[in-house]
């Protein structure tokens, strides 16, 4: 149980630095290491999916851009999402039934990344800022009760995308970063290398698969540790009654 | 298999959003003449920038400025262009004053060239560096010979400006595909850590020291009512309606506004289209536009900020200190406004 109070006790944190605004020191040059809004009004980081839009209509070599992205790739990957992400804590929050993940939908995020990015040159705009159930929540409805926004079409839009995204994640556990979140496809290419992992050791595994049925993500921790849909929140270590899932930090070992 | 097409189709979205960029450079091209720019320590020396416009829309207010060393300043400042329509070319003439304790030699520097560039309702400020090379030499003791062939050099080292950040670019994201691919234990993993490591490193520095992280600071301080679906983006003409004109011709007290934009706001150019309408109409009615990403002081002071964040478009009547955000159905909240009392 422990390892769950810690990722809580982190989880917590993660909200706190995206909120951290409340406390007036204003925007900073940070990006955030997962799907926060950048207008949410406390926020103090740059959305980097919000920012690659931006930098697409602004024709800019993202050289900053990707250099951040590779940092957080190497620090967890997507460790960010079970472990930091606030829309992932939410995804979490609501995780009630833990089925097996679709594969094939689950590539659905890399599409989502590619039509943001397709999006944003083709129409010169932040089309999936627009649809963001993050923005929704962050910005649509906060900057409704501060006077900014009101009850319209782009309103409606982005409640109805929460909407859906609420209903997925509470029929399917983590069913945002499971299929959709392009934050998370970005994180996903860095998990084979990143120093955050998960380890499994084939030789104490009796087959009992209670590590299976633990994991939120749906998948098979002993085949899928290092795939694009493990988040490393560790969920099945703490199923796992041999020990032969853990968490590890540190360099990749040399075999 | 589907790891494979997983990975593709990052590449290819990295790759369209290089040739986004691609396809957005070279709106304007500048080639400072002379190539090699004689001067002598507490002289000067004249030249101009030829300015080529080659895409279908015109761009505006371009304007120079000096960015190289210190030991050289423009003298007077040039006079910058208003309109360049599409596919027209023009120049701007300028002179450079070089201090008297100017190091003699060959030096490069470069002035820093600003303008806006719009595709319908959608602005874009562009600054752009164009570099140019210098030889300082004391008067009557530089063979033009040499000067000839110094231009030739520089002429050819200048197109190699900008594709070397594409190709750096390219070089740190391909490193990406390996690393997502990666199944197997072992020493290649380590290894692809390690030059992931150096390449995020040197791409955190090269974009720190091309100022891109206030770009992106910049991004996130400043908050566009359409940019994030609060409101769909205003592209209309401004126009008042029978009833909002006669509203406005009925003010009979002066009003101050400041109206707040940013240079990529989409709604922006509508609202500050429709309070120029308003003043041109009546007079009384002034007005004075405030780049919000610019004069960030002055929105906090005024509080054109909800939460810290500062929103555009906003329109803020001095004297009451009330302001509107957005441009969604702006006629009537302006007209309101205006003719509310003090």
């Amino acid at each position: 149980m422990k390892l769950a109070h810690g990722r809580r006790v982190v989880q917590g944190a993660g909200i706190l630095f995206g909120l951290f605004g409340v406390t007036g020191i204003g925007m900073t040059h940070i990006l955030f290491p997962g799907l926060h809004c950048y207008a949410c009004p406390w926020a103090i980081t740059v959305c980097p999916v919000g920012l690659v839009q931006n930098l697409v209509i602004f024709g800019t070599v993202p050289f900053f851009w990707l250099g951040a992205m590779i940092v957080y790739g190497l620090v967890a990957a997507r460790g960010f999402c079970g472990w930091f992400c606030p829309f992932g804590t939410l995804n979490d929050l609501l995780s009630f039934r833990k089925v097996r993940i679709r594969s094939a939908f689950s590539y659905g995020k890399f599409v989502v990344l590619l039509g943001t990015i397709i999006g944003a040159w083709a129409l010169t705009d932040t089309v999936f800022c627009k649809l963001c159930p993050a923005a929704s929540l962050e910005a649509s409805l906060p900057y409704l009760f501060l006077g900014v926004a009101r009850v319209n079409g782009p309103f409606l839009i982005h409640m109805a995308t929460l909407g859906l995204s609420l209903v997925g994640m509470v029929l399917i556990a983590r069913f945002w970063c499971r299929y959709l979140c392009p934050m998370g496809a970005i994180l996903a290419l860095f998990n084979p290398v990143s120093l955050l992992q998960l380890e499994w050791r084939s030789a104490e595994c009796t087959g009992c698969e209670t590590c299976v049925a633990a994991c939120p993500m749906g998948i098979d921790p002993r085949r899928e540790h290092d795939g694009h849909n493990c988040i490393k929140c560790g969920a099945c270590t703490e199923s796992c009654a041999p020990d032969c899932l853990a968490l590890r930090y540190g360099p990749r070992r040399k075999q | 298999m589907r790891r494979l097409l997983g990975v593709l189709s990052v590449a290819l979205a990295l790759a369209v959003c290089s040739a986004s960029a691609w396809s957005q450079e070279g709106i304007l091209t500048f080639s400072p003449e002379p190539a090699v720019l004689e001067i002598s320590p507490g002289g000067r020396a004249a030249g101009h920038v030829a300015i080529e416009n080659a895409s279908p829309r015109e761009a505006d207010h371009i304007e120079l400025t000096w960015t190289g060393s210190t030991e050289f300043a423009l003298d007077p400042t040039p006079e910058g262009v208003a309109v360049l329509g599409a596919f027209a070319a023009t120049s701007v003439e300028f002179t450079i004053a070089a201090t008297r304790t100017a190091t003699l030699g060959e030096t490069r520097g470069s002035f820093e060239v600003i303008y806006t560039y719009c595709i319908g309702d959608l602005c874009y400020q562009i600054v752009e560096s164009v570099p140019v090379a210098l030889r300082v030499a004391a008067a009557a003791q530089t063979p033009p010979a040499v000067a000839a062939g110094a231009a030739d050099a520089a002429a050819a080292e200048a197109p190699t400006h900008v594709s070397w950040r594409w190709i750096a670019f390219a070089l740190a994201a391909l490193l990406v595909v390996p690393a997502a691919l990666l199944r197997r234990e072992g020493r290649a993993r380590v290894l692809l850590a390690a030059a992931l490591l150096v390449a995020g490193g040197a791409a955190l520095g090269l974009g720190v020291s091309l100022d891109q992280h206030k770009q992106a600071q910049a991004v996130g301080a400043v908050l566009c009512t359409s940019c994030v679906g609060i409101e769909t983006v205003q592209t209309l003409s401004p126009r008042l309606s029978v009833a909002q004109a006669a509203a406005v011709d009925g003010l009979a007290k002066p009003v101050d506004l400041l109206v707040f934009y940013a240079p990529w706001c989409r709604s922006c150019p509508y609202a500050e289209g429709l309070v120029d309408l308003i003043a041109s109409r009546n007079p009384l009615v002034r007005y004075r536009l405030v780049n919000a990403e610019v004069e960030r002081g002055l929105a906090v002071e005024h509080g054109v900020t909800r939460a810290g964040r500062t929103v555009v478009p906003a329109i803020l009547r001095v004297d009451t200190g009330e302001v509107l955000f957005g441009a969604e159905n702006l006629g009537d909240r302006l007209v309101t406004l205006l003719e509310e009392r003090t």
